[in-house]
């Protein structure tokens, strides 16, 4: 029943205090210093068991060491401050009490100079890269000469191909085998394998998919489980952010409690305090995010650029020549858009945008919302854009350049025909050669895709998991937490979705390339 | 509890400031004087050890 003591305390203290400022001597003040130092000292007394309990619970909570130690601080510096000013100002001497708030703040102030440091870390460097554009752009130019090269490359491989078609084809009409098995080893997977390598997917080699395909016995779903069961045993990480958050989310409560008491200073400081210790948390997730998406991408790419010389031939054994330049082009163009404008633009406009809602959220009247607004509907519409510009491709050159193709493998295998005595019997293994060819290619062509979906299974459900877990959190978080707070985690969940976006975007954009290149190649 | 302490300090208010007014109707202003400024500095060895304890204790709550 300490209360009613304290009560007790202050009552007495206040009536002796009336009949003592009556009588005109001065020691009503001293009883009104010597009740607030009581009271205080039981206040301390309180305040180190909540402290104790509050270093206990900082344990649970993995990034915030040193931010508790900097908010208890500035919690007991608020306390003393206002203790010390109001009794000054008791004892009518405002001006003494005005300096002792001005240098409560300024210690205020002081101690938390480390923490904005820290945020600028977080944020502007980790996420803007200040130090490392100029490795980027080095890295984006190394990427396009890169493709260059393998442009030129497989420029060479065409050439080498479409004498390696012709001397195939008559391979083939020799034999006359039915058997697919040849026609799978005339290409060459040794690039793709090494790709496959490179982006962690071992003991598959790309012959193998397109074997299993054409004979029916692909177990698409063995593979999908065995990348479903990765992600979820790496499940324990995001449950530690979840709970981080939602701890941080209760803590954020008591201090703000706490601090609110001394000064609106030290409300402010201790809000904007624990938003950094939630911008530290979710800045890890989005770089971890950040990163596999863009991984995510370039694996995409790597592996398709590996992937077009073996699809583009079997395309050129179907065709011929013209169609293949064209639909070469149309996939090259489309790798070097992806990489342009997703890789070179979009993420890092998607790092810009995380870092202006940060501020956003960090500034108490929202000041860019708008901004973060329309970056992020500005890569989405980008993304629809992109999607229509492919689809588009596909279909035109589709439609445009068979045309000439199919003349000329008419006028080829009419002119075949006439060579006496082999005259029938070709046309029967040309339709037979042609099926298997359709059937190889297609082969080849959903190999590819299957290897899209498989590149791109692990990452898009990690950042899924993101996602989902910053929307849950917020979800949980609005009754009880700050504003801004949940609003902070909302925005970041939003962020994340964009990176979702990009990365299917990507996979879906090479999906539909493939498959539409696949159809259009089929009626010949 | 020390809730004691301003029993005692209102108890000492309430006798320096009637002896400082007789003392003063005395015409004896020196003596009220000096009754004043001791039963302060009574006053002030009887708060400072809490101020201080008060402070340690605060600063003990900063490690």
């Amino acid at each position: 029943l300490e209360i009613i003591k304290i009560m007790a305390l202050a009552v007495i203290a206040v009536l002796i205090c009336v009949y003592l400022k009556n009588t005109g001597s001065p020691f009503h003040l001293y009883i009104s210093l010597s009740v607030c130092v009581l009271i205080m000292l039981m206040v301390a007394l309180k305040l180190s068991s909540v402290i104790e309990s509050i270093s206990k619970f900082t344990d649970y909570l993995k990034y915030s060491g040193e931010y508790a130690d900097i908010l208890l601080k500035t919690v007991i510096i608020t306390y003393v401050t206002s203790f010390t000013s109001d009794i000054c100002k008791d004892s009518g001497y405002n001006s003494i009490a005005n300096q002792v708030e001005l240098f409560g703040k300024i210690t205020i102030i002081i101690l938390s100079i480390p923490v904005i440091f820290e945020l600028l870390d977080m944020t502007v460097i980790q996420s803007f890269g200040c130090e490392n554009t100029k490795f980027e752009t080095e890295y984006t130019e190394i990427k396009f000469t890169e493709i260059n090269q393998k442009y030129n490359a497989s420029k060479i491989k065409f050439n080498n191909s479409t004498e390696n078609i012709f001397v195939l084809e008559f391979e083939i009409l020799e034999t006359a085998s039915l058997e697919d098995e040849i026609d799978i080893n005339a290409y060459d997977y040794s690039e793709i394998d090494a790709q496959l390598e490179n982006t962690g997917i071992q003991n598959l080699t790309f012959k193998e998919i397109i074997t299993q395909l054409i004979n029916g016995e692909f177990l698409f779903w063995e593979y999908c489980k065995s990348i479903i069961q990765n992600r979820l045993s790496s499940l324990n990480t995001y449950k530690t952010t979840f709970v981080n958050i939602l701890l941080l989310a209760v803590f954020s409560g008591i201090f703000n409690a706490l601090a609110s008491q001394g000064s609106r200073l030290g409300y402010d400081t201790s809000r904007i305090i624990i938003m950094i210790n939630l911008v530290v948390i979710l800045s890890k997730l989005f770089t971890n995010s950040l990163r596999v998406c863009s991984e995510a991408i370039e694996s995409i790419l790597s592996i398709y650029q590996a992937l077009m010389p073996v699809f583009m031939t079997a395309v050129a054994v179907i065709t011929g020549s013209v169609t293949y330049a064209a639909y070469y082009q149309v996939i090259l163009i489309g790798i070097s858009l992806v990489n342009m404008l997703f890789l070179s633009a979009a993420v890092p406009l998607i790092r810009a945008d995380y870092c202006i809602a940060v501020v956003n959220r960090l500034s108490s009247p929202e000041r860019f919302g708008k901004l973060v607004k329309f970056i992020e509907d500005g890569v989405k519409w980008t993304c629809r854009i992109i999607i229509i510009a492919f689809t588009g491709m596909g279909c035109v050159k589709g439609i445009m350049a068979p045309m000439s193709d199919s003349f000329k493998r008419k006028l080829f295998y009419k002119s075949a025909k006439i060579i006496p005595g082999l005259g029938d019997s070709l046309d029967v293994i040309s339709s037979a050669v042609y099926g298997s060819g359709i059937i190889i290619k297609n082969g080849i062509g959903i190999g590819g895709i299957i290897l899209i979906i498989m590149m791109i299974g692990a990452p898009l459900i990690h950042i899924a998991v993101n996602f989902l877990l910053l929307k849950l959190t917020s979800a949980i978080l609005q009754p009880m937490a700050d504003k801004s707070f949940v609003q902070l985690i909302d925005d970041i969940a939003g962020i994340i979705g964009l990176l979702l976006l990009l990365v299917s975007v990507t996979g879906l954009l090479f999906i539909i390339l493939t498959g539409l290149i696949c159809v259009f190649t089929n009626s010949y | 509890m020390e809730i004691g302490i301003i029993f005692k300090i209102a108890a000492v208010g309430v006798l320096v400031s009637i002896l400082s007014q007789i003392l003063k109707h005395s015409g004896r202003d020196e003596h009220a004087f000096l009754v004043s400024l001791s039963g302060l500095l009574l006053v002030l060895t009887w708060i400072i050890p809490y101020i201080v304890s008060l402070f340690e204790y605060m600063k003990a709550l900063f490690d």
